[in-house]
């Protein structure tokens, strides 16, 4: 009777579910209002702290940069808080390339009434390199600005003066001045971006409590350790289209339109924000029209497609990468990943990735294919190095690694000399729990490698994030798959993460060797020389197999009365960035 | 009587004391960086000397008894700290939840214990007959049905379907006229709020939005109930006592509810204070089902991200809570059953 009881169940929640699969003709509902519904909740309100998309999601429709995107270009730019884009043509940017000027543009207002000025720039950018909190997204102007990646260096002392803070942008007139410290190709995409280049009003955050803009105080408002401590954490006065209604943390946020908008106000009256964790949930929300727009994790995109009343882009390439990386420097201390920790089959030494016929044998190994397809439903493309394409100087003709099983199998024979056909190895591949994708992508491995030699042994283990993280952080991971979204379209941010001794993942990976030409490649005015030295780099990461990397496709999911949307690579969004000012709601 | 109650209360301090060394201890296996991710917004964007820095200034490297010494010093002086996962202090997250929970909790208990008790005087007294299968199949069904099973069937049903309940706790435009300055809030349960406010809307709303979470944890534990009440009253009717009442002449609906359903309870009153304490420790599924925010949901989160002070500050308060119902199970037990006597 258990038995028939519980299969009965079953019978009628396969039978609901095919039934329920349909989206349904429907009025608009909430015609004024968009909704949207993610699993991902805000930090902080605070532009200044914030370096994480959900947050800059919000924050991206009330504040407001110097310039903005030119429709879906993530490297063209049209004027916004300024009124010019500046150039060498235009002659506000300098034959160096260390100067540049944005005119700031009159009659702009923000929320609470108050006029933009130019001291208002110059203190975003201020406020921006004063704050420089760790593991904030500071160092974007800094480096430029003041050629550091931090104001302290690892005993906490500080290694630029205020005066140097102060002097790298200026007030001139109408004009904000940048001085930079060195040459910066990009630095228009650098301080125009959401994370660093959200403008805010001086007078009102000094209200709030924020830094004052003078030298007496500002080591009292440097590297905050948290972040509901900082003064705009929980409110918002910006110049955009949109002002903070209500912020309920974890659970909604509500903006409404600002009908005091320098140009036409929105056509949407009321942005609904909601977080809502369980998939089932969310997907009814939007049959139903109770959501426009919800996050769908890449494997239930299939159950929203064909639906009628529900809109499914074709996939669209982020700025995102994640590598399969090879740890070339392994930390042996307490490590259980690498079994007896020595080359003799039953374990591996700890530059066991070192030895590039390894690493080759290991990319000669993975499937791309069963990859893309089965770990990421189609919404991936292998890519030979971590520049993908959108972003300036990825070379399309570049040889990338397939799935070869002879090449494998003599990469493997030439590994160590030999010694590790012979003898053998065992390691334990690592992917955090819940993570489909990267599960997958270490079954390939071991099934790929495992069938080349029985003495060849991958076990695959899944642990939680915390864990990982702790593994990743103490270079335990014989392996490690993780990701990076570019902070703006330039090579150098995608190459610096994965192959340079201090990159975020390569310093924890013992990978070294292109320094020098990362470097070069940063500071090179000229954009053929620039394109010579990435195209290189491109060349050496797969000459040198340093990893295995893939672009991540993303798709934009919402209901088919939503009118204005469009992509472009640099919103900020969990759900595929929405710029909701231009969006509107209605058949018609 | 009295003098129990005071020892019992008189417990508290040194079950909070006791427990939250446990879980401190407990946490302490678990890495600095482990521990760190609850503060970590972006972690791909973090170097090592990043998270370094991070470490040293929220004082996780920091010898345990001095974390636990701060945590405790704060504790003392009302603060438990900040949730990560809720943004806000543990207290004000707690007090947030809270009523949505209790909501859940209030409109569940009485229907389930209510229909758990009629149901399964029914189903003994009707032993064996038509009437006593049919609910045993029902408490069957209810038994062996996963809270999150049943959830996502009411879910789809009822609301992808039919579109009669959504989920959540209230509407859209209904969630603008309570956050609008015209509400007063005096609770947080929207239900009690609403009548408080006098508006119907607003009531019928959350009331409509409440349906698919009771229907969902009242049943499952309807069923466990019925089962409970069923076994104890049917040895109940076996006791000497009820021959004896009926062979003195008494009728049948006397025998049943003066004698027997008495007798009977105390086994459901223990299995009912276990009920009402795993209600309002938020039932975590189905409030993650129904997009219910509550103490559950919440404490989910927090276990996932190792929100530490979310941790420590929901089992300290949910022990308080813990304490509290069963001490009143037990004046309970007193007064069902004179033969107890507390002491």
């Amino acid at each position: 009777m258990y038995k028939g009881v519980r299969f009965a169940l079953m019978l009628v929640l396969v039978l609901t579910i095919g039934v329920l699969s349909s989206g349904q003709g429907q009025e608009v509902k909430n015609p004024d209002t968009i909704i949207t519904v993610t699993a991902f909740p805000i930090s902080t309100l605070d532009p200044t702290w914030t370096y994480e998309t959900s947050s800059c999601a919000v924050i991206f429709q009330m504040y407001e940069t110097l310039l903005f995107y030119k429709g879906s270009s993530p490297t063209n730019f049209v004027p916004m808080l300024a009124t010019e884009v500046p150039s060498r043509e235009n002659g506000l940017i300098s034959e160096d390339g260390l100067t540049y000027k944005f005119p700031i543009r009159k009659g702009v207002r923000f929320h609470n009434g108050n006029e933009l000025t130019p001291e208002d720039v110059e203190y975003t950018f201020e406020r921006m390199m004063v704050m420089d909190r760790t593991g904030g997204p500071a160092y974007l102007i800094e480096e430029p600005l003041l050629d550091v990646s931090s104001l302290t260096d690892a005993e906490g002392n500080f290694v630029v003066t205020f005066e140097q803070i102060d002097k790298a942008v200026e007030v001139e007139g109408d004009y904000v001045v940048f001085h930079l410290a060195i040459p910066h190709p990009p630095f228009l995409s650098a301080v125009i971006n959401y994370w660093s280049g959200s403008i805010i009003d001086k007078e009102w955050t000094i209200k709030q409590g924020g830094w004052d803009g003078t030298e007496a105080t500002w080591k009292d408002f440097h590297n905050p350790a948290k972040k509901e401590d900082t003064a705009l954490f929980d409110a918002a006065n910006g110049t955009g289209p949109f002002m903070l209604e209500k912020w309920d943390p974890g659970k909604e946020i509500v903006l409404v339109r600002n009908d005091n908008y320098w140009r036409e106000p929105a056509k949407i009256e009321r942005l609904v924000r909601k977080i809502v964790y369980e998939w089932t949930t969310r997907k009814m929300m939007l049959l139903k029209g109770d959501a426009d727009i919800v996050y769908v994790p890449a494997m239930f995109i299939p159950q929203v497609e064909g639906v009628e009343g529900i809109e499914v882009s074709e996939p669209l390439p982020l700025l995102f990468v994640t590598g399969i990386m090879w740890n070339q420097k392994l930390n042996m201390k307490g490590n259980t990943l690498v079994g007896s920790g020595e080359l003799d089959g039953e374990g591996i030494p700890p530059d066991f990735f070192a030895d590039i016929n390894v690493r080759k044998a290991f990319t000669y190994s993975f499937d791309w294919d069963v990859f893309i397809r089965d770990g990421l439903n189609g919404l991936g493309t292998p890519l030979a190095s971590p520049i993908p394409p959108g972003i300036p100087y990825y070379n399309l003709e570049q040889e990338g690694y397939q799935y070869d099983p002879e090449k494998a199998e003599e990469q493997f024979k030439k590994a160590f000399d030999g010694k590790l056909w012979e003898k053998g190895f065992k390691l334990v591949a690592i992917y955090n729990v819940g993570n489909a994708a990267r599960k997958l992508a270490a079954e390939i491995l071991e099934q790929n490698i495992e069938a080349l030699n029985p003495k060849f042994r991958i076990d695959v283990l899944g642990v939680t994030w915390p864990t990982m993280l702790d593994m990743r952080m103490t270079k335990r991971l014989p392996l490690l798959v993780s990701g990076w979204v570019a902070d703006y379209p330039d090579a150098h941010i995608m190459v610096y993460p994965y192959m340079s001794t201090t990159g975020y993942y390569s310093a924890t990976l013992g990978i070294s060797g292109y320094d020098e030409l990362i470097d070069e490649g940063r500071r090179a005015l000229d954009s053929e020389k620039r394109k010579e030295i990435y195209y290189k780099l491109q060349e050496l990461a797969y000459e040198d197999a340093v990893s295995l990397w893939y672009q991540i496709m993303g798709v934009h999911i919402s209901r088919d009365w939503l009118k204005g949307w469009y992509f472009n690579s640099m919103f900020p969004s969990d759900v595929l960035g929405a710029y909701y000012y231009e969006i509107s709601k209605g058949y018609e | 009587m009295k003098s129990y109650i005071v020892r019992r209360l008189l417990l508290i301090p040194v079950m909070i004391l006791g427990l939250s060394l446990l879980i401190f201890t407990m946490l302490q296996f678990l890495s600095p960086y482990q521990r760190l991710t609850a503060f970590i917004d972006n972690p791909s964007k973090l170097s090592i000397d990043q998270m370094e820095e991070m470490i040293r200034q929220v004082g996780l490297r920091d010898p345990a008894y001095k974390q636990y010494y701060r945590w405790l010093n704060n504790i003392l002086h009302g603060n438990l700290g900040w949730s990560e996962v809720a943004r806000r202090p543990v207290m004000k997250a707690y007090f947030r939840y809270f009523p949505a929970t209790v909501e859940l909790f209030l409109w569940s208990i009485v229907p389930c214990i209510l229909a758990g008790i009629w149901l399964g005087v029914k189903s003994a007294v009707q032993h064996n007959k038509f009437i006593d299968h049919l609910i045993r199949v029902f408490s069957l069904i209810g038994w062996s049905l996963p809270t999150y099973v049943a959830g996502l069937i009411f879910l789809m049903i009822f609301y992808g379907w039919l579109g009669w309940f959504p989920s959540g706790r209230l509407s859209d435009s209904i969630n603008q006229i309570v956050s609008s300055s015209e509400f007063v809030r005096y609770t947080g349960m929207n239900t009690i709020d609403a009548l408080c406010n006098w508006n119907i809307q607003v009531f019928l709303d959350a009331l409509r939005h409440l349906v698919l979470p009771v229907i969902t944890l009242s049943y499952v534990q309807a069923a466990f109930i019925v089962r409970q009440t069923r076994s104890s009253m049917l040895e109940t009717l076996r006791k000497e006592y009820i021959t004896t009442a009926r062979a003195k002449g008494l009728t049948e609906h006397v025998v049943i509810n003066k004698h027997a359903r008495k007798n009977a309870l105390t086994s459901v009153l223990t299995a009912g204070g276990f009920m009402a304490i795993w209600l309002l420790g938020g039932s975590a599924i189905t409030e993650t089902i129904f997009d219910y925010q509550g103490i559950g949901l919440w404490t989910v989160r927090a276990a996932q991200q190792i929100d530490v002070a979310a941790i420590l500050g929901i089992a300290l308060l949910d022990s308080v809570l813990i304490i509290v119902i069963n001490l009143v199970v037990d004046i309970l037990y007193a007064y069902v059953d004179p033969r107890v006597r507390l002491q």
